[in-house]
């Protein structure tokens, strides 16, 4: 299978963060993930989209990415240095978990936020 | 993400670091935290123990509030995450260069997962989906009644105990697969209940369309016209019984009772026999 992209953009404000969750949550059923995974990709949206919110972008940009052994997720960020916003300790606390449910997240060159939850492998034991 | 964007190394399967990735403040003091734990491991130092415990919480209680609205008090679950930790605490060495955070995290979340596991949790997890499904619905009739209006998602989570996400879950489940009579909630001749039908019924152009609107025409070309009314709106025009008696100025009881008395003549009309029941 090729992978498949699906984009959602929702405005960088909380309650849309249910939105986000949700469509990952879907996503991860359909590429078979087991219910342990389709929680991390959840929680891992979750905080992705927390994560770029705290960089203040004009809208969120998240492009979906489904592989036939990864799921990945990409948010746009904006300008706004993470470390600087309000509540910048509880995205220490973001991080960590980011980087316990995905097995890679990194900050790419762009201005985006890159999460990959590989389907079948570990998770947070 | 464009292909030629450039990204850090991809660790398979790996917790990674995220080198390049601007942390925020940091929660916790990570000299300190070396420092007790070297007077905890080379000198067995239990109040330093005590330390690393009591400073590492709000990682534990952040990690279990992950876990909210499933059933499970938070408090139970800030239990068995710093049960985690205290492993972590425990297993940690100092020596392999590890941010003890970055260790910690996985532990705490996988004892967190293990309490639900332990419990059926994931085994449970439709038939947890189904029980929330069927009390949806029980919860938005009895909303609806209350309200007189069609409650919002939010207030049914809230009525339940449950969070949103747990709602539109179980919607998606019941509406992907449902036992409940369309009309009637079927839990007997008194029920006056709204039908769930109400819960999901839009206009259906198709329907609107079809010879189906003919037929229904004429099967209730006799009826009074109060009966042929409220078919047209319910059927043709696709209201909800709510919405019917908002604009007869009945209560939805009424609208119910009369539906289920119409529908009954219908019955009778076209299949004076009951060969089709």
């Amino acid at each position: 299978m090729a992978e498949k992209s699906i984009s959602l953009s929702v405005p960088a404000e909380a309650e849309f963060a249910r939105v986000v969750r949700m469509t990952a949550a879907n996503l991860a059923v359909l590429c078979d993930m087991n219910v342990d995974e389709v929680d991390d990709l959840r929680m891992a949206a979750e905080e992705g989209f927390v994560y770029s919110c705290a960089t203040a972008p004009a809208e969120c940009d998240i492009r979906f990415g489904l592989a036939p052994d990864e799921v990945s997720m990409d948010f746009s960020l904006g300008d706004r240095d993470a470390s600087e916003a309000e509540g910048a300790e509880d995205l220490s606390l973001v991080q960590l978990l980011l980087q316990a449910v995905c097995n890679s997240c990194d900050v790419t060159e762009k201005h985006t936020l890159r999460l990959v939850k590989k389907i079948g492998g570990a998770d947070a034991r | 993400m464009p292909a030629s964007d450039q990204t850090h190394a991809v660790r398979p399967r790996g917790r990674l670091s995220s080198q390049r990735m601007p942390k925020g403040k940091l929660a916790w003091d990570k000299d300190r935290t070396r420092e007790l734990f070297r007077r905890y491991k080379e000198d067995g130092d239990e109040d330093a123990r005590e330390q690393l415990i009591m400073s590492h919480l709000n990682l534990v209680r952040f990690l279990a509030s992950k876990f909210k609205n499933r059933g499970e008090p938070l408090d139970d679950l800030v239990q068995v995450g710093t049960i985690g930790l205290i492993k972590a605490i425990d297993r940690f060495d100092l020596s392999r260069g590890l941010e003890f955070t970055t260790f910690a995290t996985p532990t705490i979340l996988g004892e967190i997962k293990r309490h639900f596991r332990d419990k059926g949790w994931s085994v449970r997890v439709p038939r947890r989906l189904q029980e929330l499904s069927s009390k949806v619905n029980q919860v938005i009739d009895e909303l609806t009644k209350d309200l007189q209006r069609a409650p919002s998602v939010e207030e049914i989570a809230k009525a339940l105990g449950t969070s949103v996400d747990e709602v539109l879950e179980a919607m998606e489940s019941s509406s992907a697969y449902s036992s409940v009579p369309l009309e009637g909630t079927g839990q007997g001749d008194d029920d006056d209940a709204p039908a769930v039908i109400d819960h999901y019924a839009t206009e259906d152009e198709d329907l609107a369309a079809s010879d189906d609107r003919m037929v229904i025409e004429d099967t209730i070309k006799d009826f009074s016209p109060r009966e042929q009314e409220i078919i047209r709106m319910r059927f043709i025009d696709g209201l909800t019984q709510v919405e019917i008696a908002k604009r007869l100025g009945i209560s939805q009881v009424q609208v119910s009772r009369l539906l289920r008395r119409t529908l009954k003549k219908v019955q009778e009309k076209i299949d004076p026999d009951g060969l089709m029941r």
